[in-house]
């Protein structure tokens, strides 16, 4: 239709809003001559994909700031970084409100069991990210005192190295994890 | 350098004489030399502290040996001195006489032996190179006895 | 006393409704007694913490409580101790510069000046006027983004978000800086032993000289926000009060302690890196309570600023690198000329270089006070023993002192203003 100057009633070019059942407005088609979706308010699908939508569009990420990688963490959910352009910039202080657990830096041994505790209080579905080279694999601390690598403890989704990493690259694994959330079969979490 | 008997006599001095004034707790720690036993006691402990007035600071040194690693607390002259010599306690294994709660602070209370001591092996995972390339392999492939097997 | 209930769902004299699931479930019946224990003396045992957003990473506090009011307070720490001293004990020096980053997340700049200026005392060495200029200008920008999160975490917890936003938006051109001088947006490990880890490139001077322009009225915007509102007022006048002996007692440093009116900067009374060329004031409080160390670190970033000004003003030209080649490697154009420096460049890399017999107490001033490192050498190309005198650990030691008598929901606020790193306590 090449409108372009949005015309009262006119939701996009060549697509109508609700109203567009008063006989004054003409009823957009599709090539194929059916009403869209939008028209008719139905559309299809299954319900494992809508749950799937679901659970990828807003992930909270608890806060579970260790040590450096949190910083980074936390510049993400500011301005610059944003991380509320996916969906998942609610972190939250509670686990049990929390689907993702971020772990952002070391793991000492003496936090390993309080890491442990936190992960089993996130109801399921939950999913964990290892951020950072010391989270992942005990980073350049390869001594007495911090855990070589937090799967040890929590089962982990997505690995992120970077000492810290950048913010991109945090974002890279939400989207990673929400792309692994998407072609995840509803039923295998909770 | 002075021993063990006159630590608190010697910081309260410094602390309260006119020309010291060492107010200021800076840390405590102990270098452990296990090297030079018997010939001199294996631990040097080692107070540090700071005077604002003449901006100056002191170091002392008190030689423990390895059987009896014990000096007495500071506490009682500088409140600072309590979490420090936990620590030292902790990392070390120096005992505070007389600290009114001389326990780990930093590693679980469970935890054995003290990290900092020369002889402690800090264990952690060896790095995986072309000798000992059962490192890399994944948990069900290890030999069987080796850490981390799951065979 | 002990109150022990009946097995659970025993109803006096009844029939266990929950007789049927628990078969089923082979749960045997006296599984699930309860015991209730009275708390004695009317005070309650709260737990705060390791995982909470307000103790600024992994503290735990146990608040034996009165009501709304705090009795007793003893911080349980050590979660996040990573074996620092160990690890300084098993790399050569210059390797050591990086765990040295990694202590003082907020501020790793100071810390690899800290580990540096120990090193080279023990070596006998100085760094170039230009190295030590480009020092001082890393580490008040380092100085400045370690103050605003402190302002932005510490107002956060009181419930003001938009200071939070504001901050970190400041911050970034600050860790632009970093990332333009080494590539790497936090742990940069810039400073080394013996000057530098290079010179800075030419966009240097403008994007610092952009730092110096606008962060006067992006503070003025902050203090705008939260200096003088009621509410800010009213949760930070007058609490967590210590007096300057106490203070010093307890061994605290930094704005925490010239927020009770000791003037006492490191950067003044003991210059390191030629701070003695530059001209800046000690801003100090009167009261010593939350109020005063928040005006404290605020004036502290205008001063951080001054010196910046004053040391591009002056930045010296030359080399930033001291020229005793058994420390510094050698310039890369002559490591492709010359086999002597080759071999020395790979002596350097692989070995590291080895520093003589002695030990020596370092203290600089870290944007939380007096950060020391005490460095004992055997004269082999490790340290014997590094102890790391955290400025944090001392600070936070007065924490029970400083809450005690106070309401619960102050003790955050308190919390806050001794702006204590996690890693710096723990290490
Ligand atoms: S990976 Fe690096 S930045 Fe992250 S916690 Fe570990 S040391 Fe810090």
């Amino acid at each position: 239709m090449g409108v372009s100057e949005p015309r009262p009633g006119l939701l996009l070019p060549g697509l109508h809003l609700a109203q567009s059942d008063s006989p004054a407005i003409p009823i957009p088609r599709t090539r194929a001559g059916e009403r869209t979706a939008v028209q008719t308010g139905i559309i299809t699908t299954t319900v494992g994909k809508v749950i799937a939508w679901g659970r990828y569009s807003s992930i909270w990420p608890a806060l579970f700031g260790l040590a450096c990688c949190a910083i980074e963490m936390m510049a993400v959910g500011n301005s610059r970084y944003d991380m509320s352009r996916f969906g998942a910039e609610v972190f939250r202080a509670s686990p049990r409100q929390a689907d993702l657990m971020i772990v952002a830096g070391r793991v000492s041994q003496k936090m390993a069991p309080v890491l442990r505790q936190i992960y089993d209080q996130m109801p399921e579905p939950k999913w964990v990210i290892s951020m950072g080279a010391c989270a992942s694999c005990g980073g350049m601390f390869n001594n007495y005192a911090i855990v070589q690598g937090v799967d040890k403890v929590v089962p982990v989704d997505v690995y992120l190295p970077g000492c810290p990493p950048r913010p991109e690259g945090l974002l890279d694994a939400v989207v990673k994890l929400q792309k692994k959330i998407a072609g995840e079969p509803a039923y295998l979490r909770g | 350098m002075i021993h063990r008997a006159h630590v608190v006599e010697a910081c309260a001095l410094l602390r309260d004489d006119p020309d010291g004034l060492y107010t200021l707790p800076v840390f405590v720690t102990a270098v452990d030399w296990p090297d030079r036993e018997p010939a001199a006691p294996r631990y040097d402990v080692v107070y540090q502290f700071r005077s604002l007035h003449h901006n100056d600071v002191c170091r002392l040194v008190v030689q423990v040996p390895e059987d009896d690693p014990t000096v007495p607390t500071l506490e009682g002259e500088f409140c600072g001195m309590d979490w420090h010599e936990r620590e030292c306690y902790d990392l070390l294994g120096i005992v505070f006489e007389g600290h009114h709660d001389l326990r780990r602070i930093l590693l679980p209370d469970d935890w054995e032996g003290h990290p900092l001591r020369k002889d402690y092996v800090s264990f952690g995972e060896p790095v995986a190179f072309t000798h000992n390339i059962e490192w890399a392999l994944p948990a069900a492939e290890r030999p069987p006895g080796m850490p981390g097997s799951s065979r | 006393m002990a109150a022990v209930l009946p097995p659970s769902g025993g109803l006096p004299g009844g029939e266990d409704p929950f007789a049927e699931g628990r078969r089923r479930l082979g749960v045997a019946a006296d599984l699930d007694t309860v015991e209730l224990t009275e708390i004695g003396e009317d005070t309650m045992e709260l737990n705060m913490g390791p995982q909470h957003p307000s103790t600024h990473g992994v503290l735990r506090l146990v608040l034996d409580l009165d009501g709304e009011v705090v009795r007793a307070c003893r911080p349980d720490i050590g979660f996040l101790h990573t074996g620092f001293e160990k690890d300084f004990e098993r790399h050569s020096y210059q390797q050591c510069i990086p765990y040295s980053d990694r202590m003082d997340y907020l501020a790793p700049l100071i810390n690899n000046l800290g580990f540096s200026l120990a090193a080279e005392r023990l070596l006998g060495i100085e760094v170039p006027p230009r190295g030590q200029y480009l020092r001082v200008i890393m580490c008040e920008l380092a100085r400045i983004g370690s103050h605003l999160i402190w302002f932005g975490t510490g107002a956060l917890d009181l419930g003001a978000t938009t200071p939070f936003l504001y901050a970190w938006r400041e911050r970034e051109t600050i860790l632009d800086i970093n990332e333009l001088v080494s590539g790497v947006r936090m742990h940069t490990s810039f400073i080394r032993v013996g000057g530098l880890m290079a010179d800075v490139p030419d966009e240097f001077e403008a994007m610092v000289r952009n730092v110096v322009h606008t962060f006067p009225k992006a503070i003025d915007e902050y203090e705008l926000l939260i200096t003088k509102n009621p509410i800010w007022r009213q949760r930070t006048v007058g609490l967590g009060t210590i007096s300057a002996e106490d203070a010093l007692a307890y061994g605290m440093s930094g704005p925490s302690l010239r927020g009770s009116g000791v003037a006492y900067d490191l950067r003044k009374a003991q210059p390191y890196s030629s701070y003695d060329h530059f001209d800046f004031d000690i801003p100090v409080g009167h009261n010593g309570d939350v109020y005063d160390r928040y005006l404290c670190r605020m004036r502290e970033m205008r001063e951080s600023l001054r010196i910046i000004e004053q040391a591009l003003e002056n930045l010296p030209s030359g080399p930033v690198n001291t020229l005793d080649r058994k420390v510094a490697p050698p310039p890369r154009n002559e490591i492709n000329t010359s086999m002597e420096s080759l071999i020395r460049h790979f002596k350097l890399v692989t070995e590291g270089f080895h520093v003589p017999r002695g030990q020596v107490y370092q203290a600089v001033e870290s944007p939380r006070g007096e950060l020391g490192f005490y460095m004992v050498s055997d004269g082999s190309n490790r340290p014997y023993r590094v102890k790391v005198r955290a400025p944090s650990f001392s600070n936070l030691s007065a924490l029970p002192y400083m809450v005690k008598g106070g309401l619960i929901a102050d003790v955050v606020a308190v919390i806050g203003s001794i702006d204590i790193v996690l890693g710096d306590v723990d290490r």
